[in-house]
């Protein structure tokens, strides 16, 4: 037994221990450090999941509650705007309003003119088929006139069915369209009121809608009819300006990781992987749903273009018509014309500021007046497609009748 | 006896035949191994295949490589299994002594491996044409089997053959050479490629020549059966001339009888050893134990170390995870496949290195502690696969800059560790070395194959898998003594199963758990409702009711107008006008037929009838209310009819809800509550009693308020639905209905087994819903529950909220109305009717 406490431990053996334990204790320190990596990332996981549940546990106030409006509890005003809604959702007028603003297949007929002059929305080329349809409809269309007269700021709508708000906007809308060939001054001012108030209603249900198409529409065809004068056309001008341009900078903001979190932890919360995975699979999955945000700026530049070129156009048109008016002999657009625009700053800066290439074919460098008798001008803009066709097309020639000083 | 005095002529035929036997008899087990394995693999592809596609599968070519896979690794072993393995029992040294000439040994193992090659061959090709053909694909579709428009790829099947006897031939060959089984394993990678890269290599130059694509290919087959061909003559040559020489070697000596001869010279040869080992200096047990596995098996750690460390280094700064978030295939290929295959051979070296020539008798019979004796075995090779994941994580460290590089490094880890655990699980239940070689990577393909179902067929934790090799590590400690006392067994194969089958277990325990705590029906709702069912059955021509009948003309036109119009201008002009007229015509047509119930069953957009009902009912209220505030005596007669219009929709409500109810169909009655909450609408109308008469608003206020009725059609309605298995109630197959719907399509088996359940968890709830009060804030979660466990709750519930109707929009999920908010207005109603009583 006192020989085996003499057994030498060999020096080889040694090393093998050495390497070993080196071996090891350098695994656990990876390890030790991993640990500490996975729960760091689980808990920021753990912070964005309830800061998720967090957002979408928060009910959304409805509209109409923002304010303390005693109209809010008109009972009577809410009934009326019941009604109102439940008989919007007729599918007769579902099928008249799509009718009515289809863009019916365009024969070119050189005699018509090209597509660019006579803009083809069906409530523009069927005036009487229009007119019948609101005067058979004249009492309802009354009715919400009346109950968006009465509810002046933030109607309370009851609604969660937005195509049925938006079939009433696009039903006062034909209304004051058909305005235009009846021309009824006074009906006229009240649907583009109702208009009006629709519109801005509507764009706090979809930011991206563009408030400006349907009103400035309806104000160049009112100039074009002379239901409005340029001194009411600058008044609406200046009212669009104040209610649209806070949203013009924020039509739609790429979502963040917390209000993305919710629809995948849905999808893939339940596979049992690491935290690090996951939270790499979850910065995959934002970036490819952030990537069609990045996307969008294209859109959303487009968009924010054409509201402020629409803007722009109506603001050209009445600027030139007072300066015809002021000096009958202009056969040009004066030097200057564009500095002196009273176009706020903001829909200046979103042109300017555009990203699209083609920008630049639709500035005020390529507007031109000219004389084309001594009794008419023409006052011309070049104009996407989009702008002079559509729902809310608006013309890229007007007319300017020069009257004798 | 001498063994030149044997006459083996005479006595030829039956040393033959049973010769043959024997042999055949040791290569049973390799064929058994190889065709378990193949087949197994092909089955579990299948399976695996089944559950995580959601197609059907179908054929594809590469199944082929499978089936080739049994021949292939059969001759790889062959030659081992028929030569190493009687080297290593020292049979050899014992049929020498028999009346069996060299020539006859070495020529009926050469038989045996070529015949039973072509067995597995044979096997191998009609399960190929079987499988081919039951899946509608082409056997010849390898373009193996026959030679199509002379190109190269018509020989690929006589390649294949040639290689695998080409195998065969030189795994005996080098069986007949070389003492350890594992290096004549080893050396058939090097001989086939010393075969191959000649030919390649001269392909390569001829391809420079421009011969024309087919020319080329018939080159390069040509070349490598030529090739092939040499080689295989060549190991044939070589084999026989090396067996003659082995076999020679171990003739018995001539001058004394052979079995005293072999006893003196064994006991004079120990006698030696025992003598030299004395002089030898002392060490402690683990240190010789460590020592003689160095001496062992130190070549091989080296080999291993070396390979994996160059592959690291060439695989260095490549991430698992690419930028897209894809695994890398390359790094796969390249890196993980084969150090996973390495590790697992490493780990059958564990215990094999030992079991050769018994060699761990020589601890047992020294009563060494099998605990010992495991560490021993394990502590080198662990050390290296822990040193390799080092040098991954240092070669690829900041290669991504997160901590997917630790993810990276561990992941490496852990495959060449689970790897190994079932390398060395596999050396101590597998007795023969060669098959457990050859074995090892089909086990891995399958124990891989395993933890993908594990985890997404069985929805698994990840770290449940690390509990698996646990265990199979344990197993070889548990089983070590009698592995080491070679009491190998039936009871010792039962031990080893048992925890193996605890093994592959383990991980299915998460999975097993959420299928059996599945909720489903309690066995009295099950009973309930079959007793309802039959008692109330649906009523007859219901399940027609939805078919094609053709929709009055005017109704059709009404929601049809629109729809392909042409788009020219005129078109729309007469599209709008016909419009006009059709309303004005239809309205009246539509107060007078609303009150049907086959008006409704006839309808085909049931959603469009109900808006046309709320807006029209809102237009006669309006008109009414507008006569009510208007002096003007013109409107009198309009208002009259507006009146009764109103009245006659009104006054149908109760009739129609009821005969709707009576169908016993749950889409009727879900329908009866949609007008139900409309009726509702307009009863709570302060002016409601007065619009609508007592003589309508009565009726109404006693159906409305009927709570009991209501709930009993729907419990009727629900029993016929559950029945019919929601045929008919809903428009797609199966509910999606669970815990978290979003999960019912992932694929797992607990998932589809919840989505089979579905509809019988949507029927408790449901039932649930209706024992509870109305308003009540039980009511108020458990509508909410169910609308959330509903993969098509995004419709929205159907309500009257603060005067205003949500229907919706449409969607398949029934009940959606069930103690809603308006179900606890209804009792306003009742109130009222008391006062006004």
């Amino acid at each position: 037994m006192s020989n085996m406490n003499k057994i030498p431990f060999p020096s080889w053996l040694i090393g093998l221990l050495s390497t070993s334990i080196i071996a090891v204790l350098a695994v656990g320190v990876l390890a030790w450090q991993w640990i500490a990596w996975e729960r760091k990332i689980a808990e920021t996981e753990n912070q964005i999941r309830s800061a998720s549940d967090a957002l979408f546990q928060t009910p959304a106030g409805p509209l109409g509650e923002k304010t303390a409006n005693p109209q809010a509890t008109d009972t009577a005003l809410k009934s009326q705007w019941r009604d109102i809604l439940s008989q919007v959702q007729h599918p007769y007028f579902k099928n008249q309003i799509d009718l009515f603003f289809e863009e019916p297949y365009f024969s070119p007929d050189p005699q018509v003119g090209s597509p660019q002059d006579k803009p083809r929305v069906v409530w523009l080329m069927l005036p009487e088929s229009l007119g019948k349809f609101v005067l058979a409809n004249r009492t309802f269309l009354d009715s919400i006139h009346d109950a968006i007269a009465k509810s002046a700021e933030l109607a309370p709508f009851y609604t969660n069915d937005f195509r049925s708000f938006q079939a009433l906007c696009d039903l006062i809308f034909l209304d004051a369209a058909s305005c235009l060939d009846s021309h009824e001054q006074a009906r006229f001012d009240r649907a583009l009121e109702s208009v009006y108030q629709t519109q801005i209603i509507n764009k706090q249900f979809s930011r991206l809608d563009t408030v400006n198409s349907a009103i400035v529409c309806l104000l160049h065809r009112g100039l074009d009819e002379n239901l409005i004068s340029p001194t009411q056309a600058s008044r609406w001008l200046e009212r669009i300006y104040q209610d649209t341009k806070p949203d013009l900078g924020d039509a739609m903001v790429a979502p963040d990781k917390v209000s993305l979190f919710r629809s995948y932890d849905e999808r893939w919360g339940h596979w049992q992987s690491l935290p690090s995975l996951r939270m790499a699979m979850f910065d995959r999955y934002f970036q490819e749903t952030a990537a069609q945000y990045l996307t969008l700026p294209t859109v959303l530049d487009r968009i924010k273009f054409q509201d402020s070129l629409r803007y722009y156009t109506l603001a050209v048109r009445v600027a030139m018509q007072n300066a015809v008016a002021q000096n009958p002999g202009l056969s040009r657009l004066p030097d200057g014309f564009d500095e002196r625009l009273q176009i706020p700053s903001d829909f200046r800066q979103a042109m300017a500021d555009s990203r699209l290439d083609d920008r630049s074919v639709y500035s005020i460098d390529r507007t031109t007046y000219e004389l084309k008798s001594a009794t008419e001008g023409q006052l011309s803009f070049v104009l996407p497609g989009e702008l002079t066709s559509g729902r809310h097309p608006i013309g890229s020639r007007y007319p300017m009748a020069i009257k004798a000083p | 006896m001498s063994s030149q005095s044997i006459d083996s002529t005479s006595t030829r035929s039956p040393w033959m035949s049973s010769l043959l036997w024997k042999e055949f008899r040791q290569v049973v087990p390799l064929i058994t191994a190889v065709l378990i394995g193949g087949f197994g693999l092909v089955l579990l592809i299948l399976v695996l295949s089944a559950i995580t596609i959601k197609k059907p599968l179908s054929f594809d070519r590469g199944f082929w490589f499978l089936f080739l896979s049994m021949p292939m690794m059969y001759a790889t072993g062959v030659g081992a299994l028929l030569v190493g393995s009687e080297k290593e029992s020292r049979s050899l040294q014992w049929m020498r002594s028999l009346p069996i000439s060299s020539k006859q040994i070495a020529w009926n193992k050469l038989v045996v491996a070529i015949g039973t090659l072509a067995l597995i061959w044979f096997v191998a090709l009609t399960a190929w044409c079987v499988f081919a053909s039951a899946f509608g694909g082409d056997p010849m579709a390898i373009g193996s089997l026959v030679a199509k428009h002379s190109s190269g790829s018509g020989w690929l099947l006589a390649t294949y053959v040639l290689m695998s006897l080409f195998l065969s031939l030189a795994g005996l060959a080098f069986a007949w050479r070389f003492q350890s089984q594992f290096f004549g394993l080893a050396l058939l990678v090097p001989a086939a490629l010393a075969l191959w890269l000649p030919a390649y290599g001269l392909a390569n130059y001829l391809s420079t020549k421009s011969y024309g694509t087919e020319t080329q290919q018939f080159i390069d087959t040509v070349l490598y059966l030529l090739s092939l061909a040499i080689g295989c003559v060549g190991f044939l040559a070589y084999g026989w001339r090396v067996s003659q020489r082995e076999l020679k070697a171990l003739e018995p000596p001539v001058r004394t009888s052979g079995v005293t001869g072999l006893v003196r010279d064994a006991s004079a040869s120990e006698r030696r050893s025992s003598e030299a080992w004395m002089l030898w200096p002392r060490v402690s047990p683990i240190s010789g134990m460590l020592w003689q596995m160095v001496r062992q098996n130190g070549i091989w750690w080296i080999a291993y170390a070396a390979v994996g460390t160059a592959l690291l280094l060439l695989c260095s700064r490549s991430s698992l995870f690419l930028r897209n978030g894809n695994l890398s295939e390359d790094l796969i290929g390249f890196l993980y496949i084969p150090m996973a295959i390495l590790s697992g051979w490493l780990g059958v070296l564990a215990y094999h290195s030992d079991g050769i020539q018994q060699r761990v008798r020589f601890y047992a019979d020294r009563g060494v502690s099998p605990t010992l004796y495991w560490c021993t075995r394990h502590w080198m090779p662990v050390t290296l696969i822990l040193g390799l994941c080092l040098v991954r994580y240092i070669t690829n460290f900041g290669r991504s800059g997160t901590p997917l590089d630790l993810v990276d490094a561990f992941g490496f880890l852990a495959i060449l560790l689970a790897s190994y655990c079932i390398g060395q699980w596999i050396s101590q239940f597998v007795k023969s070395p060669t098959i457990a070689a050859i074995s090892a990577p089909m086990a891995l393909v399958a124990m891989f194959a395993y933890g993908l179902f594990a985890i997404v067929g069985m929805e698994s934790p990840w770290w449940l898998l690390m509990a698996t090799f646990a265990v199979l590590s344990i197993s070889t400690v548990w089983m070590m003594r009698p592995w080491m006392e070679r009491r190998i067994d039936w009871k010792y194969y039962l031990q080893h199963s048992g925890f193996l089958v605890v093994a592959l277990t383990i991980p299915l325990l998460p999975g097993l758990w959420k299928i059996s705590t599945t909720p489903g029906i309690s066995k009295e709702l099950r009973e309930t409702l079959n007793r309802l069912a039959t008692s109330n059955p649906l009523m007859q021509g219901n399940a027609s009711r939805r078919s094609l009948v053709k929709e009055p003309e005017s109704l059709g036109d009404f929601y049809g107008s629109y729809a392909g119009v042409g788009g020219t201008l005129e078109k729309i002009q007469a599209r709008l006008e016909s419009n006009e007229k059709f309303r004005a015509r239809y309205t009246q047509d539509f107060i007078d037929q609303i009150g049907s119930t086959n008006f409704w069953r006839s309808s085909l957009d049931v959603e469009s009838l109900l808006r046309t009902y709320i807006a029209e009912l809102a237009r006669l209220r309006s008109e009414i209310l507008i006569e009510r505030q208007s002096t003007s005596e013109s409107t009198d007669k309009q208002s009259q009819t507006a009146i009764l219009n109103y009245r006659k929709i009104l006054g149908g409500v109760p009739n129609l809800v009821r005969q709707l109810r009576a169908s016993h169909d749950l889409k009727d009655t879900d329908l009866s509550d949609r007008i139900e909450i409309i009726a509702l609408s307009h009863c709570l109308d302060p002016s409601a009693s007065e619009s609508m008469s007592q003589a309508v608003f009565e009726p109404l206020v006693e159906l409305l308020t009927d709570d009991r009725s209501r709930d009993e059609s729907r419990r009727i309605a629900l029993a016929n639905a559950w029945r019919e298995q929601f045929r008919g109630s809903l428009g797609v197959g199966p509910i999606y209905y669970s815990e978290n719907p979003h999960q019912v399509d992932s694929g797992s088996i607990p998932s589809g087994v919840q989505m089979l359940y579905g509809r019988d968890q949507f029927v408790a709830d449901l039932w649930r819903l209706l024992n509870v009060k109305p308003g009540s804030p039980e009511s108020i979660s458990q509508r909410e529950k169910i609308r959330t466990k509903s993969y098509y709750s995004h419709g929205g519930m159907n309500d009257l909220i603060d005067g205003t109707i949500h229907l919706g929009f449409p969607n398949n999920m029934p009940a959606t109305a069930w103690r809603g908010n308006w179900e606890h207005l209804t009792k306003q109603l009742r109130s009222e009717a008391k006062d006004h009583e």
